[in-house]
């Protein structure tokens, strides 16, 4: 199911929940990460630099993202800089980093096979505040039930912002798409905004 | 700051109180205070709840001053808890308060005959110590209603709650905080308990007629403090990530590295993380009107703290932080956030170190006295604590008398303090700070600022087990230092990262001195406290088998990862051999 939200254009950052804790793209994979970040989710460089400091891949800290791949099937998580020693210790390259050492991501042998894949991702912290509303206008997979969690946990002032338009079609109201059974349903997602 | 207040609880006729010179205590603040007086005046064999223990509260060093993030208190006793040297650090009011009226230290001493309970009100005119046994058994919240009543709402508190009475070894000191409500709290190590075995319920401070602490070169120290202000707003943990989520910003993290320990160390991923974390905390909060960015004192400008409403928009609590979210969490199998608050504000009240009774309670639910998840198990097995019952007082004195009352073998304690929200398989060098600290299994000891920057040991490679041991050592060295200032350790990483906001802390401290100040006179004072503590716990009886990891760390691998703690015990040994 494909489906498009409308949303006013201040209400954007309100809907970036809807990315927590996860959602999923299909991508090029076989790439290396920071290709993955930079050339298929659109992330840009200075910013992949700069700001991601702390990154999982397969829930294993990542320090040289040019030999860490993405594959079909895996989850990546991104991150800014996290307080406390522990914190530290997760840092790309970081000077802690060998402190847990036992669970690094070790990198992997480079591959000639791109293909594309599904790949879980998951925004933390500013990253979540600051990519979420790119990554809803772009279009991203989530979970049906979840969407409708995420809508009916929103104060009804909030709901009247929102339209709920399947892509392509008639538009329905978020009561009936509220009224459907989308639990076991990945829900393609893109997020439109207009001027209120 | 130039003078101690002795407070001697057992003289003949009641309590008496002695003002005294700094003496060989001079130049000391916080930690450095406290583990000073510790190591030098009590009994090292002497019973914690006992006469000749001392309760010793410390403003930092630059406490009362208008230097940034300055405000942190320590307290230092023997541990009832560990058995050795405690230093438990607080945020709130007092310190500054403190500092302001001129005490360096407050010491109680002694034990009183009779089983009366005290309150001591310090104020520009003096000390004054009067019984009050309307406060008996009452909660934290309840005692500042009267605390209010009688000396109004500009005052500040230090007081303690049932379990101090009852003389738990998790029992916390609550310190008020700007809004005067009992929040902040001297957690670890029991230190509510030696208070309540003083028989001092309430020290109530009021700085009226009195002014800020006056640096000696005015205008380096104003430059200093400008500085130290710009640099930990630029830096993104203490200028964005700590205001905007508070410390709990880490526990969809920890959990993304399968860190996060959970069903009492069992695993090291919970299902409901998402649900607890501090992004998803920040929206309730703002959501119900109360607020994700707060400051736990005056003068903090990273305001890592918040308040929670509950579900009406009345204030429930503050922000829980990130070791009490997954104490009382993810620790224990819970993924509700009303509940961790409200568990949270039940510990204020009683008053007991959330840590210490999250992981309580998840041993409890090991050995089958409540289900994983149950919330409302959870919820009643801290009543309990706060009534005393026989159950309430096992679970009161900590995990490892839990443990061993009910025969659980997976008790995360060293030194009998439980760990904190970190798996030591997960990121194995918190493991060497956890096993070596004096302290007991704790995250703060070895936190915070690098071995080249403070000149302590040059550069470490880490990547073998000997760097990995001598970082530890030099974080730990740092910690203690900073603790000694009364600056806040979310410093640390604007000090880390920018060479030129550790300056301005060094300016700070020698503009307010007047005494010149290198890197290496910071790490020589932090070497010094930590020599002061382990000798108090060699002379108490700690030997190397003390800074130790309980055994199941090597032998049970920990998911998603599958790893065991690895370093050596011969590794271990070798943290302290300055
Ligand atoms: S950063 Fe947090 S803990 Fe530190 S002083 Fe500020 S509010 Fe208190």
């Amino acid at each position: 199911m494909e489906l498009s939200i409308a949303v006013a254009d201040d209400h954007l950052p309100k809907l970036v929940g809807l990315l927590a804790p996860w959602f999923s793209v299909r991508a090029q994979v076989g790439i290396d990460l920071k290709t993955f970040v930079c050339e298929q989710l659109g992330v840009h460089e200075v910013y992949f630099e700069e700001r991601i400091q702390t990154i999982f891949l397969d829930s294993k800290p990542v320090d040289d993202v040019a030999t860490a791949l993405v594959h079909d099937g895996s989850v990546l998580a991104l991150s800014a800089a996290m307080p406390g020693l522990v914190g530290a210790t997760f840092r790309k390259g970081g000077q802690y980093s060998w402190m847990r050492k036992a669970i690094s991501h070790g990198g992997d042998e480079k591959s000639d096979q791109a293909a594309h894949g599904w790949v879980t991702v998951k925004l933390f912290n500013m990253v979540l505040k600051e990519l979420g509303p790119g990554f809803l206008e772009q279009g991203v997979w989530i979970d049906g039930g979840r969407v409708q969690a995420f809508i009916n946990s929103q104060p009804q002032v909030f709901r009247q912002h929102i339209q709920v338009l399947p892509l392509e079609g008639l538009p329905v109201s978020p009561d009936e798409f509220l009224g459907q059974d989308l639990s076991d349903t990945s829900i393609f997602i893109k997020v439109r905004t207009f001027a209120e | 700051m130039d003078k101690i207040l002795r407070v001697k609880m057992g003289e003949e006729g009641g309590p008496k109180t002695v003002v005294e010179a700094l003496g060989e205590y001079a130049g000391l603040g916080g930690r450095a205070m406290t583990s000073t007086i510790v190591s030098k005046e009590v009994p090292p064999l002497c019973h914690p709840l006992g006469e000749d223990n001392k309760l010793v509260i410390a403003p930092g060093m630059l406490s009362g001053s208008v230097a940034a993030m300055s405000g942190r208190i320590s307290v230092g006793c023997k541990s009832p808890l560990t058995g050795g040297i405690k230093e438990a650090n607080s945020g709130g009011q007092p310190s500054q308060v403190l500092a302001r009226l001129g005490y360096a230290a407050i010491v109680i001493e002694g034990q009183p005959a009779d089983d009366n309970l005290y309150k001591i009100l310090i104020n520009k005119d003096g000390v004054e110590i009067t019984t009050d046994n309307s406060l008996k058994m009452l909660g934290n919240y309840a005692v500042i209603d009267k605390v209010k009543e009688a000396y109004g709402d500009k005052v500040c508190a230090i007081s303690i709650g049932p379990a101090g009475e009852m003389k738990m070894s998790a029992a916390s000191i609550a310190f008020t905080d700007m809004e005067q409500r009992p929040t902040r709290h001297a957690g670890r190590g029991g230190v509510g308990a030696v208070m309540g075995s003083k028989g001092v319920k309430l020290i109530v401070l009021d700085d009226e007629g009195m002014s800020k602490r006056q640096p000696a070169d005015p205008d380096k120290f104003r430059e200093a403090n400008k500085a130290w202000v710009q640099g930990l707003k630029k830096h993104p943990v203490t200028g964005e990530g700590l205001p905007a989520y508070g410390t709990n910003v880490l526990t969809n993290v920890v959990n993304e590295a399968g860190g996060y320990p959970t069903n009492n160390f069992s695993t090291g991923q919970f299902d409901g993380a998402s649900k607890l974390s501090g992004e998803t905390q920040a929206e309730l909060e703002t959501s119900r009107g109360g607020l994700a960015t707060h400051g736990c004192h005056k003068g903090c400008v990273i305001q890592c703290s918040g308040i929670f409403n509950d579900k009406d928009g009345n204030f429930l609590t503050k922000q829980p932080e990130y070791e009490t979210i997954w104490a009382h969490g993810g620790n224990c199998g819970i993924d509700d956030l009303d509940t961790v608050a409200q568990l949270d504000r039940m510990d204020d009240d009683f008053g007991l170190d959330t840590i210490e009774m999250g992981v309580a309670i998840g041993v409890a639910m090991e050995a089958g006295l409540a289900k994983f998840g149950d919330a409302q198990a959870a919820i009643n097995l801290l009543k309990e604590v706060g009534e005393g019952t026989p159950l309430g007082r096992i679970l009161g004195n900590g995990a490892a008398v839990t443990g061993q009352v009910f025969g659980v073998e997976r008790v995360p304690v060293v030194k009998k303090q439980s760990m904190p929200a970190y798996d030591p398989r997960a990121v194995q060098g918190i493991g060497v700070t956890y096993a070596t600290t004096t302290m007991g299994a704790d995250h703060t000891a070895g936190y915070s600022v690098t071995a080249n920057l403070l000149g302590v040991g040059g550069n470490v490679d880490g990547t073998k087990p000997e760097g990995q041991v001598e970082l530890s050592k030099n974080l730990q060295i740092a910690t203690a230092a900073i603790d000694s200032t009364g600056m806040c350790l979310f410093i640390a990483f604007a000090i880390l990262d920018q060479p030129e906001t550790f300056q301005a802390l060094l300016d700070i401290i020698s503009g307010f001195s007047g005494q010149p100040l290198t890197a290496d006179d910071v790490s020589n004072l932090g070497m010094a406290v930590l020599k002061a503590e382990r000798d108090f716990n060699a002379r108490a009886g700690f030997t190397a088998k003390d800074d130790r990891l309980p055994e199941y760390f090597k032998k049970e691998p920990l998911a998603p990862h599958n790893v065991t703690f690895q370093v050596s015990d011969e590794d271990l040994d070798k943290v302290f051999d300055f």
